[in-house]
């Protein structure tokens, strides 16, 4: 098991779009990936209960994945989200 | 793949497509919508639905989406179920749609019953906390 923190940094956080850009990216990745918020931990690889963390902009954000390339599902997602989703602000 | 039809009261239906090239970033393959307007013939109506849904359906299988049950669109939306190859689901709602565009490649028969618990999911109460930052 790996996990990364990471923060939310894009303005309108996650949100719709980056929620899905997010889960695709998860599902390309054979471990489990959950992502957790304060006391909400959810599979990164579900787009409904990526939603449900309702992560704004500043939120912090736990990653963890446990399976054979867990080292790059944790560094692709963590790049991803430090990359504000590559939206602008 | 399970193509999906959303029968609906104009505009919803291809609002809710809008929505889905929205976050997705494109519209999704093999999904469609009939929005049914005010007055319109049922039977024109039903005979444009069957050619959306043999448009989308690839031998899978199709579900069809509609909004208020006993409505018109759901009763036009009813008459499209042929069972374990066609099925209608009322109550629709983006996360639905999306709950569904996630898992269509799963048989029909264990996609309706999810899509039946995501939605009863979707629908609660937001709490200030729950949405703010940190």
């Amino acid at each position: 098991m790996l996990s990364a923190e990471v923060e939310v940094v894009n303005a309108l956080g996650l949100h719709a779009r980056p929620s899905a850009r997010l889960t695709a990216l998860a599902g390309r990745f054979r471990s489990e990936i959950w992502i957790s918020r304060g006391a909400r931990r959810v599979n990164a690889k579900s787009i409904m209960g990526v939603m449900m963390l309702a992560a704004g902009r500043g939120s912090s954000l736990k990653l963890e994945a446990e399976g054979p390339d867990e080292v790059q599902a944790i560094e692709a997602l963590r790049a991803l989200i430090a990359a504000g989703f590559d939206e602008k602000g | 793949m399970i193509g999906i039809l959303i029968v609906s009261h104009e505009p919803l239906g291809t609002a809710l497509l809008h929505c889905t090239r929205h976050i997705y970033g494109r519209l999704p393959v093999q999904l469609a919508a009939l929005d049914v307007v005010p007055d319109e013939d049922p039977e024109a109506a039903l005979k444009a639905a069957r050619e959306l849904l043999a448009r989308i359906n690839d031998g899978s299988g199709a579900l069809v989406l509609t909004d208020v049950y006993g409505a018109t669109p759901s009763r036009i939306a009813a008459r499209l179920r042929e069972p374990e190859r066609v099925e209608v689901l009322a109550g629709v709602n983006l996360p639905v749609l999306i709950k569904a565009l996630t898992h269509r490649r799963e048989p029909l028969g264990e996609l309706v019953p999810r899509l039946i618990e995501a939605g009863q999911q979707a629908i609660m109460p937001i709490i200030a906390e729950a949405c703010s930052q940190g």
